[in-house]
């Protein structure tokens, strides 16, 4: 009898799940809805206010300034949240990670609407402190994430790092953050998300994108413009997160 | 002793937020090419000992040295490249290959890249795993007994004159750990590296140590001697506690059957006539004789009711042999091998499977007080030497 032990048994190298196919499900379908949007809209007889806001001028424009709010506020969110979770996690910091972290769940469920309109009152109103809601209210999910990426990191790694002699500095670059990759994108991946919904009531701030379509639908009582502007900004999350997907297998380290 | 490779001088570790140190007062020398282990109760300081010969522990004060050089001071990181560090997780990382784990130190150290190459596949090869086929492969396609043996490449890297292991065989089945225990003899036999091995399995330390330390609490040394000695005579009460009630069935896995002279047994070939035989088994006052085949090699056990029967081939009758030891084996294998023989005796042969003598109790009686004997003269001599230390201040 060849019974197959584990020693014997042919040892497959688990390589990243990269399918072309498997990645052009998401595209094809958000096309059709696009599609299918256009063609009931084109269909429907549109009278003046609907028409003022339904043409490719308004839409191209609302779309790009919900882009841009969301791109640039996820921007300004790595790039503070990554160094200062990476810091927070660093040994001198003990003492005060574990608030910050709870700090962060907190953080959670604070309404987004309060903040952004907190912050029209604050300030004042338009794009930049439109961002500047969208960022704090991303920023604490993504420093959860980042120090939990950065704490899960098997103790035991850390050790035989040391132990055979890499400086503190190489053993982040090398050992910690590849490791801490996969959570911390997963973090970013749901800032994206969070932040394209939280944009739409940039709007009430003057701050432009598809909520000022939704809006405009909801207080003219337009159901055709309000359908129109929630289905793409529907569309938009789940495309951005789409890509996010996409760059968390690509940026995966191998082997895990 | 061999000069010292690594001297610990009154090391102490205090942590902070605790009133008893770690470790009080060490002072312990490590002597070129031996494993020394450090075996102790948990909790007793021996992993915060090794950890402070590299500097993952710092002391609170006290002096290493390495080669000579005092290290206390020096830099950390620069240290420990010079140093090989095996853990019991192993430690290999998920995500580089075993190629780039394996390529760790000599990267720090910026080898030029073909003298890694070279220099990875030399150490697969050591460990016994085939570079061309394990080389680009991730850990998590790698069995536990195999992690281990990349994690003491791993450490081997840089060619470092020490290594420290920290339980390095512990999280491994005990089939596998035996194995890898046995390898690694293999190797340290070869290589002669300087190694400070912690453990807290007394039987590990005997078979693993040239040179055992038995630390009890605050990493104090109850003892620190070969194993012979240490089975042999235990320092005080706590040594003889920790090594357990079988000493002297331990000491039996120190010494080797072809260390021993062995005893004559009457033999017979296949072709001899039985009334020849078995006046000569009479003669011998022995109750069986042993058959042999035509290579030398036994067969079975002869009775004189096997010889009175008559038909069967000699080669059919009897008992069969079943207890074989070839010279290494130790005298505690032969012992199990006569408790399962029929006759109370293990036969011994060579490599090739050849009768060479017999192994008996009486054998091993002998070997042991001769152990013990010989024990008892060094520590006699221990203390006089201590004495004649001692008389001429007095």
């Amino acid at each position: 009898m060849t019974a197959i032990t584990p020693a014997e048994a042919p040892l497959v190298l688990r390589r990243r799940a990269v399918s072309v196919p498997r990645y052009l499900g998401m595209p094809v379908a958000l096309g059709l809805v696009c599609v299918a949007l256009y063609r009931y809209v084109s269909t429907r007889e549109l009278d003046n206010i609907e028409a003022r806001l339904l043409n490719a001028a308004v839409i191209r424009e609302g779309f790009m300034e919900h882009l841009a709010l969301v791109g640039v506020s996820t921007l300004i969110v790595v790039g503070l949240t990554v160094p200062l979770g990476i810091v927070l996690t660093r040994p001198f910091a003990r003492p005060v990670s574990a608030t910050v972290l709870a700090l962060a769940n907190i953080g959670q469920v604070v309404p987004s609407l309060g903040v952004i309109v907190l912050l029209a009152i604050l300030f004042t109103v338009g794009f930049r402190y439109a961002v500047v809601a969208l960022v704090l209210y991303a920023f604490l999910p993504v420093l959860r994430n980042t120090m939990v990426g950065l704490q899960q990191v098997d103790p035991a790694l850390l050790e035989s790092g040391r132990g055979m002699g890499m400086t503190r500095l190489t053993l982040l670059r090398r050992i910690e953050l590849p490791l801490a990759v996969p959570v911390v994108l997963a973090g970013i991946r749901t800032a994206l998300t969070i932040n394209v919904g939280t944009a739409t009531i940039g709007a009430f701030t003057n701050a432009g994108g598809l909520g000022t379509i939704i809006f405009s639908g909801i207080v003219q009582n337009r159901r055709t413009v309000l359908l129109t502007g929630a289905v793409l900004a529907a569309v938009l999350a789940l495309a951005l997160d789409h890509l996010a997907g996409i760059a968390e297998d690509l940026l995966r380290p191998r082997g895990l | 002793m061999a000069e010292a490779m690594i001297r610990l001088e009154h090391l102490t570790k205090r942590f902070p937020g605790q009133d008893a140190p770690a470790v009080a007062d060490l002072t312990l020398s490590v002597p070129a090419g031996e494993i020394v282990i450090l075996v102790g109760p948990s909790g007793c300081g021996k992993t915060t000992t090794m950890r402070m010969i590299n500097r993952l522990v710092e002391p609170t004060s006290g002096r290493i040295f390495l080669e000579g050089e005092d290290v206390t001071t020096v830099n950390a990181d620069r240290l420990r490249r010079r140093i090989g560090y095996v853990i019991q997780q192993v430690g290999l990382f998920p995500h580089l290959t075993i190629f780039e784990n394996i390529a760790t130190v000599p990267r720090l150290l910026r080898w030029p890249q073909p003298r890694i190459r070279a220099r990875v596949d030399e150490l697969l090869d050591l460990v016994g795993m085939d570079p061309s086929q394990y080389r680009d492969r991730y850990p998590a396609a790698l069995s536990g007994g195999q992690r281990q043996r990349v994690g003491v490449a791993r450490a081997l890297s840089a060619d470092p004159p020490v290594m420290l292991m920290d339980e390095p065989f512990g999280a491994i089945d005990p089939i596998t750990r035996e194995r890898l225990q046995n390898e690694f003899l293999r190797l340290q036999s070869e290589l002669r590296k300087t190694i400070v091995f912690v453990t807290h399995d007394i039987d590990e330390a005997i078979k693993m140590g040239d040179r055992i330390a038995i630390l009890r609490d605050l990493s104090a040394i109850a003892q620190y001697d070969t194993p012979e000695m240490i089975l042999s005579a235990p320092a005080d009460g706590f040594v003889e506690d920790f090594i357990g009630s079988r000493a002297s069935l331990k000491r039996l896995n120190l010494a080797r059957v072809g260390d021993y002279e062995l005893r004559e047994w009457p033999t017979a070939s296949t072709d001899a006539d039985r009334p020849a035989l078995l006046a000569t088994l009479r003669a011998s006052g022995m109750g069986a004789l042993l058959l042999l085949d035509a290579a030398g090699r036994p067969r079975r056990w002869l009775h004189p009711g096997d010889l009175q029967r008559e038909g069967a081939a000699l080669s059919q009758v009897g008992l069969p042999v079943n207890a074989l030891v070839q010279p290494q084996a130790t005298l505690a294998d032969a012992l199990n091998e006569m408790l399962r023989s029929q006759v109370g005796v293990a036969v011994v042969v060579d490599a090739r499977g050849v009768y060479t003598g017999t192994i008996d109790m009486g054998v091993i009686m002998a070997a042991a007080e001769t152990m013990r004997r010989s024990a008892h003269a060094a520590s006699l001599s221990e203390l006089a030497a201590s004495d004649a230390e001692r008389s001429p201040r007095a």
